[in-house]
């Protein structure tokens, strides 16, 4: 049996792995569009930081491509022929396939306006993004905003709200940068947040001295004009919609990259996210996907997902299907931990769900949390700023444990929910 | 009790597969060995099978530097990094269950529970964790029992009036039990006094305490699962008879233990620490000021694990002039007792470091909740010129002096040596 993954982050990585589990002889070949080995992309912000070094950042254990006997090819691939079932990649390369997983991950993030691959414009999706945006805030040499901005030289203009922004904005803030977030929504962390939090959110980082322009779409990019007063020496203008302009060092592209791939739709699938069912399967035969790539369908409807664990989850159940097994993915079992600028933050099954209850804390306090409940059971949660709790909360979700009565008291970080549930069968919740 | 290691396994899984390798847990981790992969820790982490227990651990540079950062002593001892197996066995025996490694992590997971899963399939066991362990929890053999009964009788003179209490065979029912389990023993002289403020509030109670009752705390954090869970489940056997409403405690892990036990066993007792008994009846003791400022360590199982770190700073707050360390609240080190004396030099560095803290934060006393704390802090504390003392004492002293029965002075025990952690002797 020949299998092929394109994509070599945690859903091809664990994809592999699961295959491996239960096919100890067919051949894996795992294709990416970088030149390293399966590495912790989640972990960028923090290798940005200095906290963790090169070496640190590989996710697989020594020696584990060699024991799972995977090839791995630096190479994406570009086209999938379903007649002849065969793959191209970048280099012409045909490569036969019997099953192939669809784990490239979102699409790299990307404004679309004139000027942006000048450079001095820098993206957050890879380790080369990250060690080129530590090079590029070298000494910082910004300073506390004051009114006018700081020195042009100093600053640097991150563009985005959402996850991947935030996390610029903070290595940036952390690495001596003034930052100018320019925010295309209205509110920051728009599709994981609601109004209260991010409004939380929005005082931590203006708190921090980050600089945050909402609604603003930028339409150019310009090539800083050298030595003029507001100009810096060396970087980039950044024209916005109101015909403004904003001198800086370098713009960080963080606007979330879109879920899909060209090479699903070089294989006759629809554009956008690569839809799945519960086993991980396109409509197409033998051809599967995982990941940031895809979206799971059930019962008609397209499930939250997205985010290490997701990709961790669904690579392993996508490999076990396609080595001949019988796996399911659950999406009420979504556990999304990230970090939006420094807060912490958790989103837990089905977090955006209305239910028939749910119980907030007072969005002025320094966290928030939001729990929902349908039929005396939590079946999403919320929590920025103070994570305690999550593997609980997680686990009273995925148990479906009867909370009637403890609604409000679960908000509290201060208490042992194990004990206060008493949850009533033969588990315990941690 | 299987559910303790269901439980354990369950959420070890979980951690690993969320886990997006930042490395923020072992760079809050006073023990870990700075070559070490997130990768390497995780694929040993994973799975059911025994891990070979490391090579001697490198001792580190003496004299032990004081008030530096442990990191240092770590970095010292390692000079070329180690197989990445034996780092994780090196990792799995030092460990101290402080859980620093917790509140950093930004997926919300339990490094400290990853670490303990390591800790419980060690072959073989430190023989550290064993010789500190031997003989508590239901005794087994007859030679054991045998054990039990000698260590009582020599430590029946130094008990005093608490000595009843130890192992007893009937039970009373009662709203409010004490339980000190092999805390009874403790060197500080905390039982005692516990149940001196108990008779001046003129509280109905019962007490449970001795080796034979140890809550399995200190086995659970040592990795023998299944050991800690028969503990419980005798304790709950225990507490049962007595009924009580609510059980306090003034060890942090027992209080931890407690919290388990009420939840597995689904017992409608409430487990308190005595910092919560003791604030909750302040309004009935002859207060006073205490001259000079005071500082309060967190203790690992109840103030930082299970958020009750506001009590007793509430108390502290009443009784004088509280300042905080530099390092304090979730980011409080760790007492370090639960290494059982695997690598002492790196536990009294710890220490150290912990006691400078409080003297550079301008305190004349370091206050703690957890008689644990005091018996690991009490030893350094004149070198280092702070007053380890417990809330109890506090509140003892608080009483008129026809109502302090101890008189005794506080015995504390000798510097920590190796295999000889925990200051219970004869054991
Ligand atoms: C800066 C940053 C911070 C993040 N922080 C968090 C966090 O805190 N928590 C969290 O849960 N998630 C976080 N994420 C998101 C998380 O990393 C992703 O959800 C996860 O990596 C998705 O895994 P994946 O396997 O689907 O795709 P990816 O990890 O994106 O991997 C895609 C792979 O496909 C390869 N590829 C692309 N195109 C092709 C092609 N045509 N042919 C072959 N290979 C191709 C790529 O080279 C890569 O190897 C963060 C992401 C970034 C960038
Ligand atoms: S519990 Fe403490 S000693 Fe153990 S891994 Fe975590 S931080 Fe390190
Ligand atoms: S801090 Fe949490 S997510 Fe980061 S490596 Fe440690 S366990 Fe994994």
């Amino acid at each position: 049996m020949n299998y092929l993954i394109a994509g070599f982050g945690p859903a091809g990585a664990h994809a592999a792995a699961a295959i491996r589990e239960c096919d100890p002889h067919g051949a894996i070949h795992i294709f990416s569009a970088e030149r390293h080995p399966f590495y912790f992309r989640a972990a960028l912000p923090h290798y940005a930081l200095g906290h963790i070094d090169r070496d640190g950042l590989w996710a697989f254990p020594a020696g584990e491509t060699e024991r799972l006997g995977l090839r791995h090819h630096p190479v994406p691939l570009v086209a999938i022929d379903t007649a002849r079932s065969v793959a191209r990649d970048a280099g012409g390369g045909e490569h036969p396939w019997d099953r192939l997983l669809i784990a490239c991950g979102a699409a790299p993030s990307a404004i679309g306006c004139p000027g942006e691959s000048a450079s001095g414009v820098v993206h957050f999706d890879t380790l080369d993004d990250a060690e080129r945006v530590r090079a590029l805030c070298g000494e910082g040499g910004g300073s506390p905003p004051r009114e006018g901005g700081g020195s042009p030289d100093g600053r640097a203009i991150i563009a985005g709200g959402g996850a991947r922004a935030l996390a610029l904005a903070w290595v940036a803030r952390r690495l001596g940068m003034d930052v100018l977030l320019l925010v295309p929504e209205e509110r920051l962390a728009a599709s994981l947040l609601d109004a209260a939090a991010a409004m939380l959110l929005f005082r931590r980082l203006t708190d921090d001295g980050v600089e945050v322009r909402l609604g603003q779409h930028i339409t150019g990019v310009e090539h800083a004009r050298q030595g003029g007063a507001t100009a810096p020496a060396s970087g980039s203008i950044v024209v916005t919609g109101d015909g403004r302009h904003h001198p800086c060092r370098w713009l960080g592209v963080g606007t979330d990259g879109a879920p899909g791939s060209p090479l699903a739709v070089s294989a006759g699938l629809p554009e956008g996210a690569v839809e799945v069912n519960a086993r991980l399967e396109t409509r197409l035969p033998g051809i599967y996907a995982a990941g940031d790539v895809c979206s799971v369908r059930e019962g008609g409807e397209s499930l939250r997902s997205g985010g290490w664990l997701a990709a961790v989850t669904q690579g392993r159940v996508a490999g076990l299907n396609m080595a001949g097994g019988d796996a399911t993915y659950q999406s009420s079992h979504y556990y999304h931990a990230t970090t939006l600028y420094d807060l912490p933050a958790v989103l837990i099954g089905a977090c955006d769900a209305a239910g028939d209850a749910a119980v907030t804390t007072h969005p002025r306090g320094p966290d928030y949390r939001r729990l929902v409940f349908r039929k005396g059971a939590l079946i999403g949660a919320v929590l920025l700023g103070d994570r305690r709790h999550a593997a609980v909360l997680r686990r009273a979700i995925e148990l479906q444990v009867d909370v009637r009565g403890y609604e409000l008291q679960m908000l509290r970080t201060d208490v042992d929910l194990n004990r206060l549930l008493r949850p009533s069968g033969e588990y315990h919740l941690y | 009790m299987g559910i303790i290691r269901d439980t354990l396994r369950d959420k070890v899984a979980d951690g690993l597969s969320a886990c997006i390798g930042c490395r923020e847990c072992l760079r809050a981790c006073p023990v870990a060995p700075p070559g070490l992969r997130i990768a390497d820790l995780n694929h040993w982490t994973a799975g059911d099978a025994p891990l070979a227990a490391s090579a001697p651990i490198p001792t580190p540079v003496s004299p032990a530097p004081a008030a530096t950062e442990v990191v240092a002593v770590a970095d010292a001892a390692i000079s070329s990094p180690a197989p990445p197996a034996a780092m994780v066995a090196r990792l799995a025996e030092e460990c101290f269950q402080c859980g620093m490694c917790v509140p950093v992590c930004p997926s919300g997971l339990e490094r400290d529970a990853m670490v303990l899963w390591l800790k419980s399939r060690l072959t073989p066991r430190p023989a550290e964790y064993d010789a500190s362990l031997r003989r508590r929890g239901p005794a087994q053999t007859v030679g054991e029992k045998v054990g039990v009964t000698v260590h009582n009788l020599l430590h029946r003179g130094r008990l005093g009036s608490l000595s009843r209490h130890v192992d007893k065979r009937s039970l009373q029912p009662a709203d409010t039990l004490f339980f000190f389990g092999c805390n009874i023993f403790s060197t500080t002289g905390m039982g005692e006094k516990i149940l001196a403020i108990a008779d001046y509030l003129k509280c109905r109670y019962e007490v449970l305490g001795g080796l034979s009752s140890c809550c399995g705390w200190s086995s659970y954090l040592s990795g023998d699962l299944d050991g800690a869970g028969e503990m419980m489940s005798h304790l709950a056997g225990r507490i049962a008879k007595v009924a009580p409403k609510e059980v306090i405690t003034p060890g942090s892990e027992c209080y931890a233990a407690l919290s388990r036990i009420a939840a597995v066993h689904r017992t409608p007792f409430t487990p308190v620490t005595v910092a919560s008994w003791l604030r909750r009846n302040l309004h009935r003791f002859p207060l006073r000021h205490f001259p000079g400022t005071m500082t309060f360590h967190d203790a690992c199982h109840s103030s930082r694990k299970l958020g009750e770190g506001e009590e007793p700073r509430r108390i502290l707050r009443q009784l004088g002039a509280l300042v905080e360390m530099r390092r304090f609240g979730d980011d409080a080190p760790c007492c370090g007792h639960h290494q059982f004396g695997v690598n002492p030099a790196q536990v009294e560095a710890l220490r150290a470091d912990r006691l400078a803290m409080a003297r550079d934060a301008g305190a004349a006393r370091m206050v703690v909740e957890c008689v644990r704390c005091q018996e690991s802090f009490a030893p350094g504390a004149e070198a280092a010129q702070v007053e380890v003392l417990s809330l109890v004492d506090l509140v003892y002293d608080l009483l008129p002096s026809g109502d302090r029965p101890q008189a005794r002075p506080v015995h504390f025990a000798p510097p920590v040596q190796k295999g000889d952690q925990i200051p219970i002797e004869g054991m």
